[in-house]
């Protein structure tokens, strides 16, 4: 049980929290974005919501995942990288506060992605063309 | 051995969200394909097959990941790995999410403009 394990016990929860806790806000404020834009097809939209959503959640927790390693002084020793832990409750607020903050500004990034990717979405075709084309044949 | 319990965790972790994210996007991708593709059938194909494909790759992927572990030594490099690997995997198919929602669409309409073409000569 050394400072390693408790900044990841730190740093897990709170990212997290924070990527669910977005995704659930960005769900309901692009729920009527898109039903405006779909004009009142209420499927179109929830699936086109869930689909963004799942995208923002899988991206938001494999930033998480990926920045969670701490490594001091990493080093070549015949054939195998070494490395030592943090041992000082200095070091563990240093290596947190850089962590959460550089998390903190991909979820921003990630949060401006999502919307730009909802405004680049291709626009859906009218309802003329929805005929069944296979059936002429 | 610490080995082999970061191998059970990360595979059960990895595939079982690869599984269950394919399963919600197989449910909404319907709806999704038949607003942008005006073809009802060909959009319930294309969602299976990007389906199959998709769950296939990402498995794949996932196992094939593994091969990247180097030998552990404790119950820290246990955690790290597991948590450094899956948050790979996470990331490569929110990233591979995105670009297949903006591209799909446009790649099928391509298919039917050229099957309209065709079949009006």
């Amino acid at each position: 049980m050394n400072y390693n394990v408790i900044a990841y016990l730190v740093y897990i929860p709170v990212t997290l929290g924070l990527s669910i806790w977005i995704a659930k806000t960005l769900h309901r404020n692009t729920k009527a974005f898109l039903i405006e834009a779909f004009k009142g097809r209420d499927l179109t939209a929830n699936a086109t919501n869930n689909l963004l959503q799942t995208g923002f959640y899988l991206l938001a927790f494999g930033c998480s995942f990926m920045k969670m390693r701490i490594r001091e002084n990493p080093r070549w020793e015949n054939n195998r990288m070494i490395y030592d832990y943090l041992h000082t409750t200095q070091q563990t607020i240093e290596e947190l506060a850089i962590k959460l903050g550089s998390f903190t500004l991909i979820l921003g990034l990630l949060l401006f992605l999502n919307f730009f990717i909802m405004l680049m979405l291709p626009k859906p075709k009218t309802q003329i063309q929805q005929i069944n084309i296979n059936d002429e044949n | 051995m610490y080995n082999i319990i970061a191998y059970i965790i990360y595979l059960s972790l990895s595939l079982i969200t690869v599984l269950w994210v394919g399963k919600i996007l197989h449910r909404n991708g319907k709806d999704y394909l038949f607003a942008e593709c005006a073809d009802k059938n060909l959009s319930e194909a294309s969602n299976n097959f990007l389906y199959t494909g998709y769950c296939l790759v990402n498995s794949g992927f996932a196992f094939y990941f593994l091969n990247t572990c180097e030998t552990l030594l404790n119950f820290n490099e246990v955690i790290e790995f597991i948590f450094y690997s899956t948050g790979i995997i996470y990331a490569s198919l929110g990233a591979m999410h995105f670009v297949n929602m903006l591209l799909a669409p446009k790649i099928i309409n391509l298919f039917i403009h050229k099957r309209n073409i065709n079949q009006s000569v």
